[in-house]
């Protein structure tokens, strides 16, 4: 038991009454976790017949299948993203001052509405072109590089990399920009010494220290559209959680395709946190721009 | 604009839904995120574990697959109740791990002589995080539970493909009556949720300046 900073050590007497809770909380856990279970058997939920899919390798090529599309989803929108906030983080600070008023207000624009009413409004208004493109691509690239690519679902894979890029790009550009406010003024002031125009002084002295510093806020923002991809759901593109969903209604086992679901989509965004951190640990701390 | 004129009354609905949604599962996350953050303070080891675990299995799940777990899976389990109380329960639940580390990012910025001295002074341990820890923490942490808030406003959306015809529903289903204006119904839509959060960005801001205090 690590202390908490908020308590003294324990008395001798005050210890034997912790753990004596803390005993007493196992056990009310232990009974809770029996009662769910108990609960779980009762409706059947652990018959056998509800689990054996999961040990067929068919279904987990299914599953990979999904996987596979959460990745891809993941991967480009991650890059568009980082891409989108930093053009809108660099043009919003350093770029034409005409342009700064309309940026920062697309910014808001985009933070303010649901991740889901963009990808909606993109689906309807774009999946036609969207499959267009898919089958143009298609046709030019031969099977291989559509399969990797994912082109024959690009019906709703892009409207959701474009609403997942409005959204998570304008998040972006935010984290940027806390990134190139908290850079300290002297740097710009040496960099404008020395004869450099603002926009350079940007591009070369504020923005590399910003997104040095801004690693992990970037990485967590990665863990975030790894579970935004799950919105996919809504619009039918076949990613992990629908994948989820076809089995489910295959087989009648929502709770156990639940469960392993999020023991998945858990190991992708625990991967990708746990990045975070150890990135957040190594990553100084402090002034930044400082000496150190 | 005519159309938005025209389904003034459906669209105004689903907002009544989204902001009944909201409210709902924003005062069920609080206390539930309250009680979290509380549980991995205290100096009991199985609490501060099972909260830890609670905020690490939520906060690395996407919302999505909670409310399919919920909408889908309770039936099974023979609880059977509305899909309003379904988006409820589910927003609830994801939304209180991210207001519990709010809130212990809040404990965290308690300078230490503050339970120190409450301490010295004779107070118990519940007194003390009632009158000393508990509203430092929260005034602390309220821009953070401000963003929470906003986040959660957000992902009320999500309840439209789970049953419950709130705001954004209502742009699947208007735009199946009138497919060629879905750019008006979007930004018609689109604009009640900017409305809603710059709402609550307000009154979080107020309740800040209400709670501040000086140090």
């Amino acid at each position: 038991m690590t202390a908490s900073p908020f308590f003294d050590a324990p008395t001798p007497r005050t210890g034997k009454f912790l753990r004596g809770l803390d005993i007493v909380c196992g056990c009310g856990l232990v009974l809770l976790l029996g009662l769910g279970i108990h609960a779980l058997a009762q409706t059947g939920q652990l018959r056998g017949e509800l689990w054996a899919p999961f040990l067929e390798p068919a279904l987990w090529r299914l599953i990979g299948r999904g996987f596979a599309a959460t990745l891809r989803a993941l991967i480009a929108c991650t890059l568009l993203s980082f891409v989108a906030g930093l053009l809108l983080a660099a043009l919003g600070s350093a770029g034409p001052r005409w342009l700064r008023t309309p940026l920062r207000l697309w910014v808001e624009l985009f933070r303010a509405i649901p991740s889901l009413l963009i990808l909606l409004f993109v689906f309807f208004t774009y999946a036609e072109a969207f499959n267009r493109i898919g089958v143009t691509l298609a046709n030019g690239l031969g099977d291989t590089a559509a399969m990797v690519l994912g082109l024959d679902q690009l019906q709703t894979l892009g409207p959701l990399i474009v609403a997942l890029t409005l959204y998570h790009g304008a998040l972006c550009a935010e984290i940027i920009r806390a990134g190139l406010n908290a850079i300290p003024r002297g740097q710009m002031q040496a960099a404008r010494a020395l004869g450099m125009t603002s926009s350079q002084a940007v591009r070369l002295i504020l923005l590399p220290q910003a997104l040095h510093h801004m690693r992990p806020a970037l990485l967590a923002e990665a863990v975030r559209i790894a579970k935004a991809t799950a919105l996919g759901y809504a619009i039918g593109y076949q990613e992990l959680l629908r994948t989820g969903q076809i089995i489910s209604t295959a087989f009648h086992n929502v709770i156990a395709v639940s469960l392993v679901m999020m023991l998945i989509y858990g190991c992708l965004c625990g991967a990708l946190s746990w990045l975070a951190s150890s990135l957040a640990r190594t990553t100084p701390g402090g002034r930044l721009g400082s000496a150190s | 604009m005519q159309l938005l004129i025209a389904s003034l009354a459906e669209i105004a609905a689903g907002f009544r839904l989204t902001l009944l949604l909201f409210l709902a599962s924003a005062c069920l996350a609080l206390v539930a995120g309250t009680a979290l953050a509380i549980a991995s303070l205290l100096p009991v080891g199985i609490l501060r574990r099972l909260a830890a675990g609670y905020v690490a299995v939520m906060c690395n799940t996407p919302v999505v697959l909670v409310f399919f777990l919920i909408t889908f899976g309770f039936p099974q389990l023979g609880l059977r109740l509305s899909f309003f109380v379904y988006a409820t329960l589910a927003l609830a639940l994801y939304e209180a791990s991210y207001i519990c580390e709010s809130l212990r990012s809040g404990f965290n910025t308690i300078a230490p002589g503050q339970s120190q001295a409450a301490r010295s002074l004779g107070m118990d341990a519940i007194t003390m995080l009632r009158t000393v820890l508990l509203p430092q923490a929260v005034a602390n942490a309220i821009p953070a539970i401000g963003n929470n808030l906003i986040s959660l406003a957000k992902a009320t959306a999500l309840a439209g493909s789970f049953g419950v015809v709130e705001a954004t529903a209502q742009l699947h289903r208007l735009t199946i009556d009138n497919p060629g204006e879905v750019f008006t119904l979007f930004a018609g839509i689109a604009s009640g949720y900017v409305v809603l959060n710059l709402a609550i960005a307000a009154l979080m801001h107020c309740v800040e300046s209400r709670m501040a205090f000086t140090r």
